[in-house]
């Protein structure tokens, strides 16, 4: 599959270690900017730059930060990220700037950001670094479009504006802060089903081989 | 009477958890136990209400200074240092407190709850008393919000829960119902 | 204690490092943004200058301005704070400046941004009110800040058919004040008809398009008056 190709810090963040639906970190941009696909695909992108910036530069000044202060000072290399983030958007991208609101700040309290700094680009090389951003970007901007775009088009009947079925059919709560909370949940919930059979599969799988080894055996034997 | 119904507004309308998504993951993580939900709530109502007037103010020094886009890099640090100040505080005069917070003390940093307070007060052009008066809200809220959901998550741990739903999943599940509670305060307050 | 002074000194080089960084950052920025402000300003006006059952557009097009300092020439009133008239009666304010133009037909137009309380916040309005003291007919509302409200309820407010319940108030229902077919308790209306007659009387209908968010319409309807009452005194009508 997919996953053997990719170099294991991209497929770390992708998927074994997703940041929202395995460590459950930056929820609060997760439940708030997924009202729609474009909106969770743009604060996915938004979040992925700053982390992909902050890794690097992180990376790079790990050698010289003193221990004592690091945190201090990770903290404001990402929040100068951000505030570029939020200028640039201001001055390029409006509508979409007007719409992500306070969640773009609010990047600089993201866990995920800070946690991979402390986790990973303090103690590896830039370009590791670089992947290691990817992974976890891409893996947090995955998630929230998954969530985004099953919202909108439940509860809007749209996907990225496009009307599917427009009003024909609308679950409406799901664009309510409560349809956040249960159609991640629902999500999560799915996740780990898929990966609980797959555990139990494998379980089987290890019982038969036992079960037919121990067969030869005795046939050996 | 307009400062009471911003307080009231925060804590049930605009509830900052269940309606503005601030402050979920320490919703999530330290809601497992009605007393450290507690302990955890008046930490964060004092570094909400300290923090917004501080950020206030110097929110007014930037703006003379024409240095506004330097806000969320200062009010940051000021939350960081709060924090610093509280962890320091609590292991002196609550050291009991200070062990069952672990970890989630020094969290309160990321906690998108209070910059996005700070960021709320100036945003919506509020008086140094109208700040002081959302702070609370907001942190009473947070603490309703917070110490609900541990009187749930308490008598969940008795539930025989299917294993796909258990951990996070299941306790999303039920944030969304009480949520949903929330959602029924909506026009109550007519500001 | 010189440990933390040494500390406290390199923790504020990087501060200053990243703060000189961001500074750059900012003037790059700071024309692209004051553009962008400046092109949604202008597209509303454009937009509220156009007659929402022909589209034509009510003004010559070289007379739509094209950047800050032609749009400042179209000023009609201005005050040195924010706000030109606050309202208590409504709840609400109208923004400076507020516009003048010379209509096609050579009829005056005002263009004024006013706001009144929303559900979260302020709802922010631009409306068009054209004629003279004696008759002001409010031909077009265009949103502009709704971001207080709830999504998918309150922003509806946002979506043409609901935008167009707002749009060609005559001066008799502006006189009275407007309200939401909610406030006035009224029947629902059952067809078109029924829609402008209500609206002749100054009853907004809204319930069918906003289901339980009559907070947010509400909010507009105010923002109109708001802004009926500030022209009222400005122009000396009856």
């Amino acid at each position: 599959m997919i996953m053997a190709k990719l170099p294991e810090e991209l497929s770390n963040g992708m998927f074994k270690n997703n940041p929202i639906f395995i460590q459950a970190l930056g929820m609060c941009p997760t439940l708030a900017t997924t009202t729609s696909a474009t909106n969770a695909l743009g604060m996915g992108m938004a979040t992925l730059a700053v982390l992909i910036m902050s890794n690097v530069v992180i990376s790079l000044i790990r050698k010289i930060v003193p221990d004592k202060i690091r945190i201090p000072v990770y903290v404001i290399i990402i929040a100068g990220f951000v505030t570029m983030i939020d200028l640039l958007m201001h001055g390029f991208l409006y509508d979409l700037w007007k719409t992500l609101g306070l969640f773009i700040p609010l990047i600089v309290v993201n866990c995920i950001i800070l946690g991979r700094a402390e986790a990973y680009a303090s103690k590896n090389g830039v370009f590791k670094s670089i992947l290691d951003a990817l992974g976890m970007g891409l893996g947090f901007a995955g998630a929230l479009l998954l969530l985004g775009s099953v919202r909108e088009i439940l509860g809007a009947g749209t996907w990225f504006g496009l009307p599917l079925w427009g009003d024909a059919f609308n679950v409406f709560i799901m664009i309510l802060p409560p349809g956040a909370f249960i159609t991640l949940g629902l999500l999560v919930a799915g996740l780990n089903w898929i990966g609980i059979s797959k555990e139990e599969k494998r379980k089987q799988k290890e019982k038969e081989a036992k079960a037919a080894a121990q067969a030869a055996e005795k046939a050996g034997a | 009477m307009q400062v009471f119904l911003i307080f009231m507004s925060a804590i049930l309308v605009n509830n900052f958890v269940l309606q503005r998504f601030l402050g979920i993951c320490p919703f999530l993580g330290v809601s497992k136990k009605i007393d450290t939900a507690a302990g955890m709530s008046l930490a964060v109502i004092f570094v909400m209400v300290l923090a917004s007037i501080i950020t206030w103010l110097l929110n007014g020094l930037l703006v003379l200074m024409g240095l506004e886009f330097l806000k969320t890099i200062v009010f940051i640090l000021v939350i960081a240092s709060l924090v610093q100040f509280v962890e320091i505080f609590l292991k002196k005069t609550a050291p009991a407190l200070y062990e069952a917070l672990g970890i989630f003390l020094p969290l309160i940093t990321t906690n998108c709850a209070i910059l996005g307070l700070a960021l709320l007060n100036i945003q919506n052009n509020y008086t140094l008393i109208e700040t002081i008066f959302n702070a609370l809200g907001a942190g009473f809220g947070f603490g309703l919000a917070l110490i609900l959901f541990a009187g749930i998550r308490e008598q969940m741990e008795f539930a025989d829960i299917p294993k796909p739903f258990q951990g996070l999943a299941g306790t999303l599940i039920t944030a969304g119902i009480l949520s949903m509670a929330f959602v029924g305060f909506s026009g109550m307050i007519k500001l | 204690m010189g440990n933390y002074l040494k500390m406290g000194l390199t923790l504020m080089a990087f501060a200053m490092v990243v703060a000189i960084l961001l500074s750059a950052v900012y003037t790059i920025t700071e024309d692209p943004i004051a553009q962008s402000e400046l092109n949604v300003k202008l597209k509303s006006i454009k937009t509220v200058l156009t007659d929402p059952t022909s589209g034509e557009l009510l003004i010559d097009e070289k007379d739509i301005p094209e950047s800050q300092a032609k749009l400042e020439g179209m000023i009609w009133k201005q005050s040195d704070e924010d706000k030109l008239f606050t309202s208590d009666k409504y709840k609400g304010y109208c923004a400076s400046p507020a516009y003048q133009f010379t209509l096609k037909d050579g009829r005056k137009a005002y263009v004024i941004t006013g706001a009144s309380v929303g559900y979260g916040g302020y709802v922010t309005i631009m409306c068009s009110f054209i004629g003279d003291a004696d008759t002001l007919e409010m031909l077009r509302m265009e949103v502009l800040d709704y971001s207080q409200e709830t999504p998918g309820l309150g922003a509806k407010i946002a979506e043409e058919p609901m935008k167009e319940r707002f749009f060609e108030v005559p001066d008799a229902a502006l006189k009275d004040s407007l309200k939401v077919d909610k406030d006035a308790g009224v029947a629902p209306a059952q067809t078109d008809a029924q829609i402008n007659t209500y609206k002749d009387d100054g009853v907004i209908f809204i319930s069918d398009l906003m289901t339980g968010a009559t907070i947010t319409p509400r909010g507009v309807a105010n923002a109109i008056n708001g802004m009926y009452e500030y022209l009222e005194q400005e122009l000396g009508g009856e």
